[in-house]
C-alpha cells in the first residue's frame, strides 16, 4: 500500500442529501419473493432512496452544499477549491464542478476540478482535495460527491436493486490545527473488467468502428460481477487492512469505530469477521440506503452522528471497488463537526 | 474433509432446499435457484468453512454437488 498523512486539515461539516422517495425491496418486480426475503436479509436493504431519475446528482450535491454554508455560517466567497467526485456528472463536458460553481454563486477564482470515481470516490476526493490545498495554500474547500442510480439497468436484479442515490457535501478546512488524515491507498487497473460499464464513453465509438456489424447502442449500463468483487475483498482488502491496524496500533492510534463502504451486507459483514471487529463497533447504513457508492462512508457518517455520538471518535474508514481500487483512511472527528441528512423532493 | 458434511453446510445455508434431498449426484444449480445472489452466498460459505475462494470459473466447471466438493478439496490442498 502507498500511504500519506495530510495534517492541519479538518473535516467541519458532512451533509448528505437523499430524495425524499423511497424504493422498497420488497417492491423490486424482478424478484421472486423468496429472493425479496434473501435480499433484504442477506444483501442487507430493506429501502433505499431513489428520485426515478428526476434528481441528478449535482442536484443533490448542490442541495447538501447549501446547507452546509448554512450549518458552518462559511461565506460562499471563502470556498477556494470545489471537487466534484461522481460517475454520473450532468454532462460528458463541460465539467459538473463548473456547473455547481455557477449554481452556488462561487467567485471565479476558485479551483474546480470533476473526478470519475465510484465507490472510493469520498476517500481519494479527500486525498486530491487535502493535497491540493496544503499546497496552495487555500483555507476552505467543499469535496461533493455523490450517484444517483443511472448506471443500472431496472431488470437487472445484481445492480438496480442495490445502488441507492445519494449527495454529500464535505466542509474542509486547512490552519493551525492539530486534526490529521492518514491515508492508504492501492488500485489494481487489471481487474478493470470486474465493474464496468462497457458502452458508455469514447471506446464504444471506436469499437463500433472498429467492427461495423457491431449494433451496440451507447449506453450507461453497468454490469459487475459480484463474485470478482467479493473475491478482491478478501485477497486484497483483508491484507492490506491488516497491515494498516498494525501500523495503528504500532503509533498508539486507538480506533472507536469503522466504517466500510456499503458495498452490501455479506461482503461487509465477511471483512468484519475476518478482521475481528466487534458487530458494535461497525457503523452501517446500507438497510435504508442502499449501496450509494461514493457517497457511502459520508452518509453513514451522517446517519450515525444524528445525536452527535461521533464527535472525539476515531475512525477507520475502508473503500473498495470500481476500479478496482482501494482507499482507506484514518481521522479522528473533531469536538464540533456538524452532520444532517436532508431530503430532496 | 467429508462430502456428507460439505451437503449439511450447503443445506443449512440454503432454506429452500429441503433436507435430505441434497446428494452428491445433485445438480447443485437446478436445486438451488441459480442466481449471481445464490452463487454469492455458496462462495462466502465455502470461503469461511474451508477458506478457499471460487471464482465464476470454477462455478461454470462444476454442475453436480460432487463436483463442486472436489473443486474445493483440489484448491484447499494446493494451498497446503
Amino acid at each position: 500500500m502507498s500511504e500519506g498523512i495530510i495534517s492541519n486539515i479538518r473535516i467541519n461539516s458532512i451533509v448528505t442529501a437523499v430524495p425524499i422517495q423511497k424504493d422498497f425491496t420488497s417492491d423490486y418486480p424482478h424478484f421472486t419473493k423468496e429472493e425479496k426475503v434473501q435480499f433484504e436479509n442477506r444483501i442487507g436493504i430493506i429501502e433505499k432512496r431513489n428520485s426515478g431519475g428526476l434528481l441528478t446528482t449535482s442536484d443533490l450535491c448542490f442541495e447538501a452544499a447549501l446547507k452546509v454554508f448554512e450549518l458552518t455560517n462559511w461565506e460562499k466567497d471563502e470556498i477556494e477549491i470545489l471537487i466534484f467526485v461522481s460517475q454520473t456528472g450532468d454532462f460528458v463536458l463541460p465539467p459538473t464542478s463548473l456547473i455547481l460553481q455557477d449554481r452556488l454563486g462561487l467567485n471565479t477564482n476558485t479551483y474546480l476540478l470533476d473526478l470519475n470515481l465510484g465507490c472510493t470516490g469520498w476517500i481519494n476526493g479527500l486525498i486530491t482535495i487535502t493535497s491540493i490545498m496544503k499546497s496552495m495554500n487555500f483555507k476552505k474547500g467543499l469535496l461533493l460527491c455523490g450517484e444517483t442510480n443511472i448506471l443500472s439497468e431496472f431488470k437487472d436484479k445484481s445492480t438496480y436493486p442495490l445502488m441507492g442515490d445519494a449527495g454529500t457535501a464535505s466542509a474542509i478546512e486547512f490552519q493551525n490545527l492539530t486534526d490529521e488524515i492518514l491515508f492508504e491507498y492501492k488500485n489494481y487497473g487489471f481487474l478493470y473488467n470486474s465493474i464496468i460499464a462497457p458502452n458508455s464513453k469514447a471506446k464504444h465509438f471506436s469499437d463500433i468502428k472498429k467492427d461495423l456489424s457491431k449494433d451496440k447502442e451507447l449506453s450507461l449500463k453497468t454490469t459487475m460481477n459480484g463474485l470478482e468483487v467479493f473475491n478482491f475483498a478478501i485477497e486484497q482488502v483483508v491484507p492490506s487492512l491488516k497491515i494498516f491496524f498494525n501500523k495503528l496500533a504500532e503509533s498508539n492510534f486507538q480506533i472507536d469505530y469503522v466504517i466500510f463502504h456499503q458495498a452490501n451486507k455479506m461482503i461487509i459483514e465477511t471483512l468484519r469477521k475476518k478482521l475481528g471487529i466487534l458487530p458494535n463497533r461497525c457503523l452501517n447504513s446500507i438497510s435504508h440506503f442502499g449501496n450509494t457508492s461514493s457517497a457511502s462512508i459520508p452518509l453513514t457518517i451522517c446517519l450515525n452522528n444524528q445525536n452527535e455520538e461521533l464527535l472525539n471518535k476515531s475512525l477507520l474508514c475502508v473503500s473498495f471497488g470500481v476500479g478496482m481500487s482501494i482507499a482507506n483512511m484514518y481521522y479522528k472527528i473533531s469536538e464540533n463537526l456538524l452532520t444532517e441528512i436532508i431530503e430532496v423532493s | 474433509m467429508k462430502i456428507e458434511e460439505f451437503i449439511l453446510r450447503i443445506e443449512e445455508e440454503f432454506e429452500e432446499i429441503e433436507k435430505g434431498v441434497l446428494e452428491p449426484q445433485s445438480i447443485y444449480k437446478d436445486l438451488i435457484h441459480w442466481s449471481s445472489m445464490n452463487s454469492l452466498i455458496l462462495i462466502i460459505l465455502i470461503e469461511s468453512e474451508y477458506n478457499v475462494l471460487l471464482n465464476d470459473n470454477d462455478f461454470s466447471k462444476s454442475s453436480t454437488v460432487d463436483e463442486l466438493f472436489n473443486l474445493v478439496l483440489e484448491k484447499r490442498n494446493s494451498k497446503d
